[in-house]
């Protein structure tokens, strides 16, 4: 049955919510509401019909309020009196007071939360800073877009960076997408002069006219058009410039090069090569001085070559229209084809795959997780510490502060400190970066160009963290009643609890992870610089060999050979350790209708002896035999294993082509060296041919007594003075060139080992505060079981049980993701270690000790506190 | 008819019926709604405010009263002030209603 007076009364009650609304004003407007209701009734309606209608007339009680409270405002617009305003100015000193205040009230926490961002923010900037040089190299060029390199593929589908030198001039001529070529031969090596002046140059780089057209490094004088239009002209760097010309201006002024053996004439000056360029010369001129017969090979993949397209052409259908032109130009069944690669990416994708790109990727995954794992632990320590300041929350409530307030006060103080953190890692950015330049071999500027980008991200990063780790407190906190807030001892909700454990999982698995990685590349690196190559490279000086000292190199070598300390002397063509090419070997009985591709180098006797390479079948090069000048040649276990069955000792090989003189190609093998790495350890072992061709031999190697290394330097450079007195004299120790070649493992290694050990301190700050409000949360808990009997050794044991979960769970991710990447980082070598199972509880055992001493401490402290003092005040 | 017109002529149509003699809000309201032939159609969103306003002014006065039904009611009377505020706002309207009569009447062209 309606009751009319109840639902006034009920309707009423709507109205004392209103704040405007006084109750003069709610008699007045109800006396009103009777009387329509009156009115419905006289006019037949029940009263049931009358009450409703009379309301939907009367309008919401909102909008009367507001009406209401405009009569009794001057100002149109103006808060009413009920609201706290927005902003109080008298209150920003308190604000800033009590959050000083609540930071000095935990010192050691407050410094270990704001650092412990600022660390991650500050990892993250320097990580990001190497990141995007990686990324930003060869982007200078201004038609990048149009650059390409010119790379070649092997039917199995390997491919690799370099062409032959006859293919670019014939893609210009005869294709119109093609507009310009460059072949460049970086390596080119030459005694300098200008007067007095000399110097040993080794980074001359040759090439075509069109280099500095596509590539626009910034000219200082001279014109990109006509820098290299006559063959002998010579463009220079600025550092360069200066080495023979000081301030001059020294265009149009002569250098002379010992080889060719001809003056040059310097028609420019170039702008020093930025780091982040992959080409990198002191000095250019034409690539025609090496030699015009070498220039028109078909068969010899040397060159680097890169040429210009026509804006707008597909590349991939360029692609397809030149796939045949080495069949076309060499035979039909050659099984090399040529592709282009986009300039930009030659650096991160080197030889068409990816190189350097993966450890961008590397690092950028682990500079966001550094920097997620301190955003999460500034957000759970933040969290920690806000919760112990119910009281104030509810003390500003009860003396009339609005939930906006507290809301904007908490997140302003939480986005202050979130930017305090990016500030100081912003300000101590620039400190460390030498140490950092130091440790990853780089020389990287922080700000450079585009640096709107990072500082987006860090501002970004300090904004998200700032709000996330201030939304507790400011949205959690200022939504509980005054009782709640104003009650002993409040503790907060569990809520989130299960998010919080899985932040901290990651935290773990990352930084076990890490752990892993560093200590496997570590045990690599130390098993790399530690292998046997099949030859020794200990106390090997080495020297380059200029064209007067090879003119003159038996006096050479017989004067080291009367110094007590020389043991060896030989040369060769190369280095054991970086020998590029390849030629085509073809023999009776070869089972493929093409000639083999074989490595090799040209060497001189008493090469095996220095190295000491054990020859395992037949006999070594010797100055006693004349045909080892011509037609002898030794092959490795490998390569006689290729050749087939029967005594390799006498066999015949014919080299497909080459460069060497056409009577050169028929070779008999005349004896066996063992098995060794010519390349770096990421290659394998390959069938390798030695064979002496004096012309080439640009190294000399000369093994030392290991305690007269210091009486043989100086007599090894007397030696090469009076030898070659044009010269300038400089070595180098064949193990640093070696461990040259593992620069960026050691590197990535160093990096590795400075990122994991600051994952785990910044996951160890995690699991403190973790740690600390656990505890927190179960004092009374813990208070109970100690006033019932529990030691203290039992109540760790208890809390600590919670932790060990979670790292159980943790440290099967780490292995598993770790298991992965590190079968795949070791695969890239032919020799590694193995992935020993040991490592993995090591790697754990230690994270372990970090997880105990950390939750440990906060646990004792918990279990050995009074009870009393948690349970008094209920 | 438009919010501003109807809000401009609340303050003399109250003042007018108050002029009659005391009265109360729903009176006011339906007293309005009669004369305007139903055109004019206040709500008590608006007419409440207006009434406060004015007393707020000093241009009437309330006081509340027990009605036959014996129920509480507010009843509002003008004031001197009111009755004052009425003639200027009378002549103000009148004025007005000059120009248009002039303006609208084709026998009386207008001057200029």
């Amino acid at each position: 049955m309606f009751d009319l007076e109840k639902a006034i009364a009920d309707w009423r009650k709507t109205l004392i919510s209103n704040p405007s609304l006084e109750p003069g004003f709610i008699a007045e407007i109800e006396s009103h509401l009777r009387d329509r209701i009156d009115g419905f009734i006289a006019r037949g309606r029940t009263p049931e019909q009358a009450f409703g209608e009379s309301i939907k007339v009367l309008g919401e009680s909102g909008i009367i309020g507001s009406e209401f409270h405009k009569v009794y405002t001057s100002r149109r617009g103006s808060r009413p009196s009920w609201q706290a305003p927005r902003f109080v100015p008298g209150l920003a000193w308190n604000y800033f007071r009590t959050a000083t205040r609540a930071i000095r009230r935990n010192k050691s926490f407050s410094t270990i939360n704001i650092a412990g961002l600022g660390l991650g923010m500050l990892c993250f900037l320097l990580i990001m800073a190497w990141v995007r040089n990686e990324l930003s190299f060869d982007h200078f060029h201004v038609n990048r877009k149009d650059l390409y390199m010119i790379l070649s593929q092997a039917p199995e589908g390997r491919s690799w960076s370099t062409t032959t030198y006859a293919l670019p001039p014939v893609l210009d001529a005869e294709y119109p997408e093609v507009t310009d070529f460059a072949r460049v031969w970086p390596w080119h090596v030459s005694l300098v002069k200008n007067g007095n002046i000399r110097f040993q140059e080794d980074a001359i780089t040759l090439t075509d006219p069109g280099f500095f057209r596509m590539f626009t490094f910034p000219f200082v004088r001279g014109n990109p058009e006509t820098a290299l239009q006559e063959r002998n002209s010579l463009v220079l760097t600025e550092d360069a410039a200066r080495r023979y010309f000081g301030a001059e201006n020294p265009v149009g002024k002569t250098l002379f090069l010992a080889e060719p053996g001809l003056d040059f004439q310097v028609t420019a000056v170039v702008k020093n090569v930025p780091q982040n360029s992959s080409l990198r010369f002191d000095m250019v001129t034409r690539v025609e001085w090496l030699g015009e017969d070498r220039l028109a090979r078909w068969g010899e993949f040397v060159a680097y070559a890169y040429v210009r397209l026509r804006p707008g052409v597909a590349v991939e259908d360029f692609n397809k229209k030149i796939s045949g032109i080495f069949q076309e130009h060499i035979n039909q069944t050659y099984p090399v084809k040529p592709f282009l690669q986009p300039f930009s990416e030659s650096y991160l994708y080197r030889d068409g795959r990816p190189g350097n790109i993966r450890r961008v990727v590397l690092f950028s995954s682990i500079a966001v997780l550094i920097l997620l794992m301190a955003c999460v632990n500034f957000l759970n320590l933040s969290t920690i510490q806000s919760a112990q300041r119910t009281r104030e929350v509810g003390l500003r409530k009860s003396i009339g502060a609005g939930r906006g307030q507290i809301i904007r006060q908490f997140l302003g103080e939480s986005l202050s400190t979130s930017f305090l953190a990016m500030a100081l890692a912003v300000g101590a950015a620039p400190l460390l970066l030498p140490s950092f330049n130091r440790l990853a071999g780089t020389n990287l500027v922080l700000f450079g160009p585009n640096i709107g980008g990072l500082i987006f991200l860090l501002v970004l990063a300090a904004l998200v963290v700032g709000l996330a780790a201030g939304s507790y407190p400011a949205f959690y906190l200022s939504s509980l009643k005054l009782v709640q807030l104003v009650r002993h001892r409040f503790t907060p909700a569990a809520g989130g609890g299960a998010f919080r454990k899985i932040l901290i999982i990651i935290q773990f698995s990352t930084s076990v992870a890490l752990i892993l990685c560093a200590i496997i590349i570590a045990r690599q690196l130390r098993f790399l610089r530690a292998f046997d190559l099949g030859f020794n490279r200990d106390q090997i000086v080495t020297v380059y060999c200029n064209p007067q000292l090879l003119s003159r190199f038996d006096s050479f070598k017989e004067q080291l050979r009367g110094h007590p300390g020389v043991l060896q002397v030989t040369r060769a063509a190369q280095r054991p350790l970086d020998v590029g090419q390849t030629i085509g070997v073809d023999w009776d009985g070869n089972p493929d209708p093409q000639p083999a591709r074989i490595g090799y180098t040209m060497i001189d006797v008493d090469f095996f002896e220095t190295f000491e390479m054990p020859i395992v079948r037949g006999r070594s090069l010797s100055a006693a035999f004349p045909q080892d000048e011509t037609e002898s040649c030794i092959v490795n276990e490998a390569a006689a294993r290729m050749f087939g069955g029967g005594d390799p000792i006498g066999r015949m090989l014919y080299w497909s082509q080459g460069a060497i003189d056409p009577n050169l190609r028929n070779v008999r093998i005349v004896g066996v060296v063992k098995d060794f790495y010519d390349r770096s350890l990421r290659e394998g072992i390959r069938p390798f041919m030695f064979r002496k061709y004096v012309p080439w031999l640009q190294f000399a190697f000369i093994k030392v007594d290991k305690n007269r290394i210091s009486e043989v330097l100086p007599a090894v450079r007397e030696a090469f003075e009076k030898f070659s007195p044009e010269y300038i004299f400089s070595y180098e120790f064949l193990d640093d060139a070696f461990n040259r070649q593992y620069r960026n493992e050691t590197q990535q290694g160093r990096l590795f080992n400075v990122f994991s050990l600051l994952a785990i301190v910044i996951a160890a700050l995690g699991l403190f505060g973790l740690a600390g409000f656990t505890a927190q949360k179960r004092t009374k808990e813990i208070s109970i079981r100690k006033v019932l009997g529990a030691s203290v050794s039992e109540l760790v044991v208890l809390l600590a049980k919670e932790y060990l979960v979670w790292i159980a769970v943790a440290n099967a991710a780490a292995w598993t993701v770790a298991f992965f990447f590190l079968r795949q980082w070791l695969n890239q070598f032919a020799e590694s270690v193995e992935l020993d199972p040991l490592v993995f509880p090591l790697a754990s055992l230690a994270m372990l000790v970090v997880v105990l001493s950390v939750a440990g401490f906060q646990t004792v402290r918990a279990a050995r506190a009074n009870p009393a003092d948690a349970l008094r005040v209920d | 008819m438009s919010k501003t017109l109807i809000a401009a002529t609340a303050k003399p149509m109250v003042l007018s019926l108050l002029l009659k003699g005391e009265s109360y809000g729903y009176r006011i309201l339906m007293e309005v709604t009669e004369l305007s032939g139903g055109t004019i159609d206040w709500s008590e969103a608006l007419l409440y405010p207006v009434l406060h306003r004015m007393e707020k002014d000093g241009l009437i006065r309330a006081r509340w009263r027990m009605t036959e039904e014996n129920r509480m009611r507010k009843y509002y009377f003008l004031t001197d002030a009111g009755r004052r505020e009425l003639e200027v706002e009378k002549q103000h309207w009148l004025r007005i209603h000059g120009a248009f009569v002039k303006l609208w009447n084709p026998a009386e062209p207008v001057e200029g």
